[in-house]
């Protein structure tokens, strides 16, 4: 049932200490947010869990980190497929400057398919599952940059469902958006939440109370609290989290 | 220092006709020397002269194989130096980290872009043409015209490829791509404008050098066919024609040749990676 | 990080919000303190003050309404700050049924004066509104304060008001046995005592609720 499981993790950029002792679990087919102030190391935490952080040479980190039963950072891990298993989408809108049917095609280029029917028909379903599809089906040989800035997300998500992903991380993914293409978003989360399980970023406590299941406090490298997302938003157990949530922490 | 005794709006006016004078006077000398050769040349140029022979040593006839070794050479110093520039870029940017060996490299492709062409002539000649002993020919020419255009080449292809936002470089490796499938499906298209900049003033430095090529292409008027068939590049054809007083309205004809091939060089690669461009950003 | 200040329009709101209950609460002890002396000296020119006072306390209720959803709308509050207006918009209208009892109760009072009550049953009246006003007050502070043992006593202290209520219908019903033309009168005298009655359930629901907004918890008792 646990998704991903944490347990004593502790991550350093050279001397930094970044993230201390988090554990932290995730049901499948669930939603959980991650809120905190900046630089708090939410962030650098959803990047262990796919191991972006391996991009920055100074990174270290122990404990566990595991993806069912297996140890993301075992030597034996094979980095490629984890990220295929575990999908990213990012704080801006970061489509190729290719075309949007390239974009979502991508993952499965650079995996191997070579079946074009295949391809297209993956592509298709990608775009549909993102909810862009009707948006964009007279336009797939067109520029991906060419669209908005919400649409450009939207297919950011398509491009990262093609992989056929089982868990999807969310870095802040509206914080670039309007309100409407944010609420686009949120809607399309509570829609993928049915087959994925995912993790968000976020700074906006409105969006954490409304797309997710659980939410995870933390503060200066720290998991503060952990809970339902309305114990947290309605009567959180910490003074940290209370003061957090309501605006009263600087 | 103070300003005061002029008011701000004035100053700004001065500032002002005194950029837009330096950028007219710019403009100008280009249409000056433009426009002083091609009246020139033009006059010389006709079918006869793009497709004919040289003869009695370029006072009269045409200079077809001058026309030929010129693109021979530069397109062959092009397909030397562009993989070779590129990938030293792509090294610097995406491998090396920044340190020693990196502040290394980027000072000496500095110092081999300010080396005069004249040492690489010599080096050349005694290199390529007697060492290695491949003669005066198409194929030590475009050598040595590689390696001075390697510099250029890498130096905009460095900078064109570290432009590339780093976003598109996390999307795919967030997609599990590998190192060499990012570089290769997303930071070299994304960067593929600056890196034909680079080519480019590689290859009009290559196709303009007289100095580079004169003691390792020999001077052959007759057409080039193998690389290793000496020739004579228009640039050479030029300083021979003026400085031995042969026939100054054909050198003012070769020299109008010349600037059409660069302009046009020039005008095609920008219009197709202006396309490219526009096609891949969605405009 | 040290620094613990939401924005100044935040906390300027949630104080004036504050301040709107407490000016609420206090007209409503005024009125209720009023409507006691009434039954105790009956007086046209209180008779009046207690109408006005009641519409006063009407327009106001709405007028916090509003500014409580404009916070809502604007601040977006979460936590204590959510369960606080929550709680306020909930107990500002009990505030307005306590006056609109208290102008019912003056008009029962009115009625009553030209009949000729048993001093007895008035006297137990009183004594009932006396101890409905000390409820009030105390609900109003419970909330106020966010005084969680206090509010827990509310209850206990209702059971009183229950007491003397069946006593002046024991009272009332012998009265109307005895006397049968003042039988209307009597009615009226059971629904004033009815009315404080209310008042002072009022005020418990105003604990029960101050209870739920400290603990989310279910009140163990009926809102």
């Amino acid at each position: 049932m646990e998704k991903i499981t944490v347990e004593h993790l502790n991550t350093y950029f050279g001397d930094a200490h970044i993230l201390k002792d988090i554990n932290f679990k995730v049901a499948e087919n669930t939603v959980t947010a991650l809120i905190g102030p900046s630089g708090c190391g939410k962030s650098t935490f959803l990047r262990s869990i796919n191991r972006m952080n391996d991009l920055i040479p100074a990174f270290k980190c122990d404990g566990t980190l595991l993806l069912d039963d297996e140890d993301v950072y075992a030597p034996e891990m094979d980095v490629v497929d984890l990220r295929r298993k575990v999908g990213m989408v990012f704080q801006k809108p970061n489509p190729f400057p290719k075309s949007i049917f390239e974009n979502v095609a991508y993952g499965l280029r650079i995996h191997g398919e070579e079946d074009e029917d295949f391809i297209k028909q993956r592509v298709e379903e990608s775009l549909k599952s993102a909810a862009i599809w009707d948006e964009v089906k007279d336009k797939l040989d067109k520029s991906a940059m060419g669209l908005s800035g919400g649409q450009q997300q939207r297919l950011c998500i398509a491009r990262t469902i093609a992989n056929n992903p089982e868990v999807i991380l969310m870095d802040e993914p509206c914080s670039a958006l309007d309100p409407i293409s944010t609420l686009k978003i949120e809607d399309l989360i509570h829609e993928l939440k049915k087959g994925y399980t995912i993790i968000i970023v976020t700074h906006n406590m409105q969006q954490a109370s409304r797309v997710s299941d659980y939410t995870s406090f933390f503060l200066n490298g720290e998991i503060i609290e952990s809970g339902r997302t309305e114990q947290i938003f309605v009567s959180p157990k910490e003074q940290k989290t209370e003061e957090y949530i309501t605006g009263r922490f600087g | 220092m103070n300003f005061n005794f002029i008011s701000a709006k004035i100053s700004q006016k001065i500032m002002n006709s005194i950029f837009l004078l330096s950028g007219i006077i710019t403009l100008t000398i280009l249409v000056i020397i433009l426009a002083y050769i091609l009246i020139k040349g033009l006059p010389v140029i006709n079918l006869e002269f793009i497709f004919g022979q040289v003869e009695n040593q370029g006072a009269s006839g045409g200079i077809f194989p001058i026309i030929v070794s010129s693109l021979y050479v530069t397109l062959l110093s092009v397909l030397i130096s562009t993989p070779l520039g590129v990938g030293a870029a792509i090294y610097m940017v995406e491998y090396a980290n920044d340190g020693k060996l990196t502040r290394i490299i980027r000072f000496g492709a500095e110092i081999l872009a300010s080396i005069p062409s004249i040492v690489y002539g010599l080096f050349g000649l005694s290199f390529f043409v007697i060492f290695l002993n491949l003669g005066w020919s198409i194929f030590s020419a475009s050598l040595v015209l590689a390696i001075m255009g390697i510099p250029t080449i890498f130096q905009v292809s460095e900078v064109s490829i570290r432009s590339v936002p780093s976003i598109y470089v996390e999307g795919s490796y967030g997609l599990g791509a590998t190192k060499w499938q990012t570089i290769y499906k997303v930071v070299l298209p994304a960067a593929l404008s600056g890196i034909v900049t680079g080519i480019i003033l590689g290859m009009t430095r290559a196709i303009s050098e007289a100095a580079a090529v004169m003691y390792a292409v020999g001077s052959s008027i007759t057409m080039p066919i193998s690389i290793l068939d000496p020739g004579r590049p228009l640039p050479l054809h030029l300083y021979i024609l003026a400085t031995e007083g042969i026939s100054l309205p054909n050198a003012f004809g070769t020299a109008a040749v010349l600037v059409i091939i660069v302009l046009i060089i020039t005008f095609l690669t920008n219009y197709f990676t202006e396309r490219y461009q526009n096609k891949m950003m969605g405009k | 990080m040290n620094e613990k200040s939401p924005s100044i329009t935040f906390q300027n709101r949630i104080n004036n919000i504050k301040e709107g209950y407490e000016e609420l609460g206090n007209l409503t002890i005024k009125l209720t303190g009023t409507v006691v002396r009434l039954l105790e000296n009956y007086d046209e020119t209180d008779f009046e003050n207690i109408e006005e006072c009641s519409t006063t306390i009407d327009i106001k209720t709405i007028d916090l309404e509003r500014e409580c959803i404009k916070f809502m709308a604007t601040e977006q509050p979460l936590a204590k700050d959510l369960m606080f207006i929550e709680s306020t918009l909930r107990v500002i209208s009990h505030f307005k049924r306590i006056s609109h009892l208290c102008l019912k109760i003056a008009k029962l009072i009115k009625n009553i004066q030209c009949a000729d009550i048993p001093e007895k049953i008035l006297k137990e009246l009183e004594c009932m509104g006396d101890y409905t006003l000390i409820i009030l007050k105390k609900s109003f502070f419970v909330f106020s304060n966010q005084d969680l043992d206090k509010a827990k006593e509310l209850p206990i202290d209702d059971d009183r008001i229950d007491e003397m209520y069946d006593s002046i219908l024991n009272e009332v019903t012998e009265n109307m046995i005895k006397n049968n033309e003042l039988i209307p009168y009597f009615v009226d005298v059971i629904f004033l005592a009815r009315y404080f009655e209310r008042i002072a359930d009022k005020s418990v629901s105003i604990g029960s609720r101050t209870i739920f907004m400290l603990t989310l918890r279910r009140p163990s008792i009926d809102d």
